[in-house]
């Protein structure tokens, strides 16, 4: 303490506009406090000196000269207090009170010891410099010359930019208003507009802009709590400043004539936060809330130490801090964890295609690789040095094959977030009250997905709001929240990318999609059918079980539509439901369409790929369970049920080693509501292939949807099961 | 040092803003100008330019005008370099830590070229 007194009489400050004097001053005050015992005399008076320094830094002071004694009365107090430390000379001590003075006034140092009146001349000095700096202030209200059509013309164009991030942070900050970092997202644009508005003298765009920027901060700093209206009023004033930017654009200068939309936002928005700040609803988690939640401290440390850090102006982990209570780290810690830091650092745009073509080289070499690896010629060389070599290239290839995947790899988050509104919309006209709730959102997925798998999402949120949430009566009635929630969550499970939709509404009518489906001729009623191929119905076609079709899905058109759009991906979906609980829908997608992983089977002279993800399971049947049934064909029972067995061999002109299917291998593979056995001669391995598309000639070929090259170089055709069993019903027909 | 040999670094996130101010520092006879858009690259160019001044936005995304600052003070190279933040003035509160940061002095936005010219000579020496 002895020291940081030292250091504070060693005139830290050069002069008045030395900030960063002042800067040196105010920490060593802060290390002064660290040392005192909290809530003591001399912590309340540097607390005292810390709010009149802030006050002269700001250029606020009511009183500057009145100010400038206060500060040198209380640093005087402060060093007196300090006798029983071990100072000897408190009063040369007082040095801050330099920061105000002229660099001149040399005298100035001895005569601020007195703590009496006498000083009272020389304190009146300190208003001349800081006077100086007051004109920038009225330069508000000044007009400024920046007046460049050029910029005029940048600033449309990077604004309307930033607006359209602006939508987009907004549809986040819905789902989680206390999203900081989004609030932040959304502020940031705003307070760029209105610093280059107040510059090219843009007073309309300023205005809106600032009013909007106030708000943001008042969420920001967790004095208002982001509701739909401060959603509302945001969303609006990006609407009102778009106007205005098209406008500016087309005219190439501000109107002369102030917007009637403007000013009657401007008065929602002067209105709005009045109430609002009454809000007692803190939206940011605090920093206080998080240690508690990391149990580093109790609860009711952390209110005194609230109560202290208002007390002294300073933020709550600052005291927490210097009080001991908590270490550097843990507040660090926390407030990391409050900032949430954004996870996108620099970046570069690069060309798809480029992207694509690096991916498929990659998977080339990869291939390559074990093509000269696997040559027995190699195979042959038993050299030790050979061996860690390959070892660290097939090390080295792999890493670079994660790397350039990744690289296509984008956050499901955008495509998720376009359902916000969807869903709101869709609540809106249906009357109903939804909150959609989203997991997973940072998923990653290849960005050749992300436009395929909108459709389908779109379908099934649709289906979801529309036919599977009740209106809030019938939710009421049921005993249910009249809200309802539909929640989407996304997640990696091994190579696939889960999507769940799910929602909390009526539920699958069993009865009703089995009566619909006879009703359609989509079963006949003799069909005997469990309750997941009930469900599975719903895929067909041109089924609908509404009633009546609304407006906003129920086209007849839906989830054959999904369906479709799933397989496509090499994708599958799955369906539970619980009546009067709501419905649960899942898409399993493959994690990228470059590459599967698939089954490699071997059928005479040739392999084949199954994509692993159409196989329920594989088995070797006993003799017994094979049998031939007139109009059916060849069937399998596998437990209790019948299935279809599949020659594959017949398809691809193969000539098998095994016809028996007791001596070869059945691939269970379901398709529609019904499952079927494929018969291979063997499972020859599991292995992730680069899918390439056959070319020419072969594009086309039904029930083969492309071409692989296998570790010895050798290609082997994916087998597309779909297309397969489309071939064997009509062969059967 | 006279303004048209210093060289001076602005950082903004936002282009139409870092022309402004380059402009307005062109009216004060700047002539060595550098941009930035984020922090980082402004620590990167630090690296490569003797830089003599630094005209920094607060608000920016990643890296905020303060890390920025405080990057620039904990290294031996630069932490001598003077350092203006421009800010605003709703966000003026904010300045005070910016000072404990050792700032040379900050400016609040609109600003002329009169006022910055204020401020420079409060920081700059000449």
């Amino acid at each position: 303490m002895e020291n940081i007194l030292l250091q504070l009489s060693n005139g830290v400050i050069d002069g008045p506009d030395d900030l960063m004097g002042i800067g040196e001053c105010l920490n060593l005050l802060d290390d002064l406090e660290g040392k005192l015992e909290s809530g003591g005399p001399r912590s309340r008076m540097i607390a005292k000196v810390r709010l009149i320094f802030k006050r002269l830094i700001l250029e606020e002071s009511p009183d500057r000269d009145g100010d400038w004694r206060e500060i040198q009365r209380v640093l005087g107090l402060l060093q007196t207090g300090s006798l029983d430390d071990g100072m000897d000379d408190p009063m040369y001590g007082v040095e801050p009170p330099r920061e105000a003075v002229p660099d001149d006034d040399d005298d100035f140092f001895a005569s601020a010891q007195p703590l009496s009146d006498e000083n009272e001349t020389v304190l009146m000095e300190p208003s001349t410099p800081m006077r100086a700096a007051a004109p920038e202030k009225q330069g508000e209200s000044e007009g400024f010359e920046v007046q460049d059509p050029e910029l005029l013309k940048d600033f449309v164009e990077e604004s309307k930019e930033h607006l359209s991030s602006i939508e987009l942070n907004m549809l986040a900050l819905e789902t989680d208003p206390n999203d900081n970092e989004a609030i932040n997202a959304v502020f940031r644009p705003f307070h760029s507009i209105k610093g280059v508005a107040g510059f090219l003298n843009l007073t309309e765009i300023h205005h809106l802009s600032h009013e909007v920027e106030n708000l943001l901060d008042a969420a920001r700093s967790g004095k208002l709590a982001v509701t739909d209206s401060v959603i509302d009023i945001v969303l609006t004033a990006t609407d009102i400043l778009k106007a205005l930017l098209q406008e500016l654009e087309q005219d190439g200068e501000p109107s002369s004539q102030t917007h009637p939309i403007v000013l009657t936002f401007l008065e929602r928005v002067k209105n709005f936060s009045g109430d609002a700040e009454q809000d007692e609803n803190l939206p940011v988690r605090k920093i206080g809330q998080i240690l508690v939640e990391h149990g580093v401290l109790d609860s009711d440390t952390v209110e005194d130490a609230a109560e202290k850090s208002r007390a002294s102006g300073q933020k709550l982990g600052e005291t927490l801090i210097s009080e001991g209570t908590a270490s550097p780290r843990e507040v660090s810690k926390a407030l990391r964890e409050q900032r949430h830091s954004m996870e996108s650092a620099s970046s570069v745009r690069i060309d798809t295609h480029k992207l694509d073509n690096l991916v498929d080289m990659v998977g080339e070499l990869v291939i390559a690789q074990s093509m000269v690896l696997q040559n027995p010629e190699i195979l042959g060389i038993k050299d030790q040095k050979l061996q860690k070599d390959s070892v660290q290239l097939n090390r080295i290839t792999a890493e670079l094959q994660r790397i350039s995947m990744s690289m296509r790899m984008v956050p499901i988050k955008s495509t998720f977030q376009k359902m916000i509104r969807l869903v709101r919309d869709l609540a809106k006209k249906s009357g109903k009250e939804v909150t959609l709730l989203m997991k997973g959102e940072e998923t990653e997925i290849d960005r050749n997905m992300v436009e395929e798998i909108y459709e389908p999402l779109v379908h099934m949120i649709r289906n979801s709001v529309d036919h599977g949430i009740e209106t809030p009566d019938e939710r009421e009635k049921a005993g249910k929240d009249p809200v309802g929630t539909v929640e989407i969550a996304a997640e990696q499970k091994g190579g696939n990318i889960v999507i769940d939709i799910q929602d909390d509404g009526r539920g699958l009518n069993v009865e009703k999609i089995r009566s619909k489906a006879i009703e359609r001729g989509i079963i006949s009623p003799a069909d005997v059918l469990d309750e997941r191929a009930v469900f599975e119905l719903i895929f067909h076609p041109g089924f609908s079980t509404r009633d009546k079709v609304t407006e906003v899905s129920g086209r007849g058109v839906g989830m054959d539509v999904v369906k479709k759009c799933v397989e496509r991906l090499r994708g599958k979906m799955e369906i539970a439901s619980q009546l009067g609980r709501g419905s649960y829908f899942q898409m399993k997608l493959p994690l990228t369409m470059a590459i599967i992983d698939g089954m490699v089977i071997q059928i005479g002279q040739e392999r084949f790929i199954v994509p692993t993800i159409a196989l329920k399971e594989s088995l070797r049947p006993a003799q017994d369970s094979y049998f031939t049934i007139q109009g059916r064909g060849e069937v399998v029972k596998v437990r209790e049920a019948l299935m279809p067995l599949v020659r594959l061999h017949s398809f691809f002109n193969e000539e098998p080693r095994y016809r028996n299917p007791w001596e070869g291998l059945l691939l269970v593979v379901s398709e529609g509501k019904h499952s079927y056995c494929l018969l291979a001669d063997e499972i020859v391995g599991r292995q992730e292939v680069v899918i390439k598309s056959l070319g020419g000639l072969f594009r086309q070929l039904p029930g083969i949807s492309g071409g692989a090259i296998l570790g010895d170089g050798k290609v082997a055709l994916i087998i597309d099961v779909k297309g397969i069993i489309s071939l064997y019903e009509e062969s059967v027909k | 040092m006279a303004y048209k040999d210093m060289t001076v670094l602005i950082v903004d996130d936002f282009l139409t803003m870092r022309r402004i101010v380059r402009k307005i520092l062109r009216d004060l006879d700047f002539e060595n100008i550098l941009e930035a858009e984020d922090g980082s690259a402004a620590l990167d160019l630090l690296k490569v330019n003797k830089i003599d001044l630094i005209v920094s936005d607060w608000n920016m995304p990643r890296m905020t005008g303060l890390d920025l600052l405080k990057a620039v003070r904990s290294n031996d190279s630069t932490k001598d370099i003077p350092f203006l933040m421009v800010t605003a003035e709703a966000q003026k509160e904010n300045i005070v830590e910016a000072v404990k940061a050792r700032v040379s002095n900050y400016i609040v936005k609109p600003f002329t070229a009169a006022t910055l010219e204020e401020k420079l000579v409060k920081i700059v020496p000449r």
